[in-house]
């Protein structure tokens, strides 16, 4: 695995916004009858989810949530030195969203801004890519940004999905601060893995002419459940012993886990067979779903909120999935303001960038 | 763990009445099978035996013989085919 340390960066803030509309597991019964929508409820833990109309975007829910935290922090948008925006729903496919955002939030036009195309290890991924651009000679305040409305990507008809998926979007502010501890972070690839959790349509390979789908493909989520189970149990159990072996902790000096929600059964699983204890397990996705790149900074705001304000944490991220991509991070957190969900409404407006 | 006890597993991921299973089964045509059950199996052999099935590999079993063949000496009594 590669990796290493990032070093003098601190996590100075988190926010995440969420759709207004929720959905309930119930409504998965009138597809696939209510044996089988309440037994995927039981594996999943799905109970509810929250999704995006289809005018709002992944872009449109980390900008209410940067607003969000850049209030609580009290920063200007002037001092922002760079935004990362993580997503596989990109508004547009070009140009980039962060180009967009830059604007929207009024950052100046010194900002560096690109996206990243990544799922479920979004975020392991952007704090390495975000924090190793910072230091003595380099950013000094970075907006990590990580969402997706994965939601509408699924096919209604695919029990495997289909009531599977969340929307949200997240913004973390990174600080450069000497005397943060080091996060220690692991990432691994494995290409083969990318025909079991795919969209073939609608890029470059495979392009939509007008709305049609491409012959012998569509837009929609095609994901092979028992595969990336199998991956999971194949690649995470190491990783977290290689991060703990990096960070020198023990697994008892780890505060909390915050895995990528991808579905419970499976992270009860990885629990037990990593002994991680039930009360360090963090699970959020009874309420939300599987969030995709937010899910685990949704995790942390959802279950992790308090804990976050008040004390020095110790947590373990990992992220595990899409691509086949795996990333981990171990860090030391120190008190911030408290991490908020806010409901993004169509009626929001961009607070930030007013002249 | 012994082939029996191994049946007994799978009878469990099915949801059916101990000893319900066979070797010469085809347990992916099975009206309790699906996907669901296809991470449940993948999951009670890692919990019990400590053994990562590929989901490639299962796929090709089309009885609980060949599925117990992939398992191979996990269990006690079990003797390959030849």
């Amino acid at each position: 695995m590669a990796g290493g340390r990032v070093s003098q960066v601190r996590m100075a803030g988190l926010a995440v916004a969420v759709p207004e509309t929720e959905r309930s597991w119930n409504e998965q019964a009138a597809v696939f009858g209510a044996e089988a929508a309440e037994k995927t409820a039981r594996l999943t833990g799905v109970l509810r989810r929250r999704t995006a109309p289809p005018e709002v975007c992944a872009s449109d829910l980390c900008l209410r949530a940067t607003e969000q935290l850049l209030d609580s922090l009290a920063w200007s948008p002037e001092s922002i030195d760079a935004v990362v925006f993580v997503s596989q729903t990109p508004d547009y496919p070009l140009p980039a969203t962060a180009c967009t955002l830059q604007s929207r939030l009024g950052l100046p036009t010194t900002t560096a801004a690109f996206d990243v195309n990544l799922g479920c290890s979004a975020y392991p991924y952007g704090l390495w890519i975000a924090g190793r651009m910072m230091g003595p000679t380099g950013f000094r305040r970075v907006l990590l940004l990580t969402g997706d409305t994965i939601s509408r990507q699924a096919a209604p008809t695919d029990p495997a999905t289909a009531g599977l998926f969340g929307d949200a979007g997240s913004a973390t502010a990174l600080e450069f601060d000497p005397l943060a501890s080091d996060m220690h972070v692991l990432l691994g690839t494995d290409g083969s893995g990318g025909p079991s959790l795919s969209i073939e349509g609608g890029g470059a390979r495979h392009p939509f002419h007008g709305s049609a789908a491409p012959s012998g493909t569509n837009g929609y989520l095609s994901m092979n459940g028992a595969d990336v189970f199998a991956f999971t149990l194949r690649v995470v159990p190491s990783m977290v012993s290689k991060l703990l072996a990096a960070a020198g902790w023990l697994l008892e000096e780890v505060d909390h886990v915050v895995m990528h929600q991808a579905n419970e059964f499976l992270l009860q699983h990885l629990a037990k067979r990593i002994k991680i204890p039930a009360e360090k397990l963090v699970l959020a996705i009874d309420g939300y779903g599987n969030t995709s790149c937010a899910s685990i900074p949704l995790a942390m705001a959802d279950a992790l909120a308090d804990e976050l304000a008040d004390r020095p944490q110790r947590l373990l991220l990992a992220g595990f999935g899409v691509g086949w991509s795996w990333g981990g991070v171990a860090l030391a957190t120190s008190p911030m303001p408290r991490p908020t969900i806010v409901t993004y409404s169509a009626n929001s407006t961009e607070l930030i960038h007013q002249s | 763990m012994t082939r029996h006890q191994f049946l007994q597993l799978v009878d469990q991921v099915l949801e059916l009445p101990a000893g319900t299973l066979t070797p010469a089964d085809s347990f992916q045509e099975h009206e309790n099978w699906t996907s669901l059950s296809f991470l449940g199996l993948i999951a009670v052999v890692d919990e019990e035996l400590g053994l990562t099935l590929s989901p490639a590999a299962v796929l090709k079993c089309a009885t609980l013989e060949q599925l117990m063949d992939l398992v191979g000496e996990k269990l006690s009594d079990h003797r390959q085919a030849a």
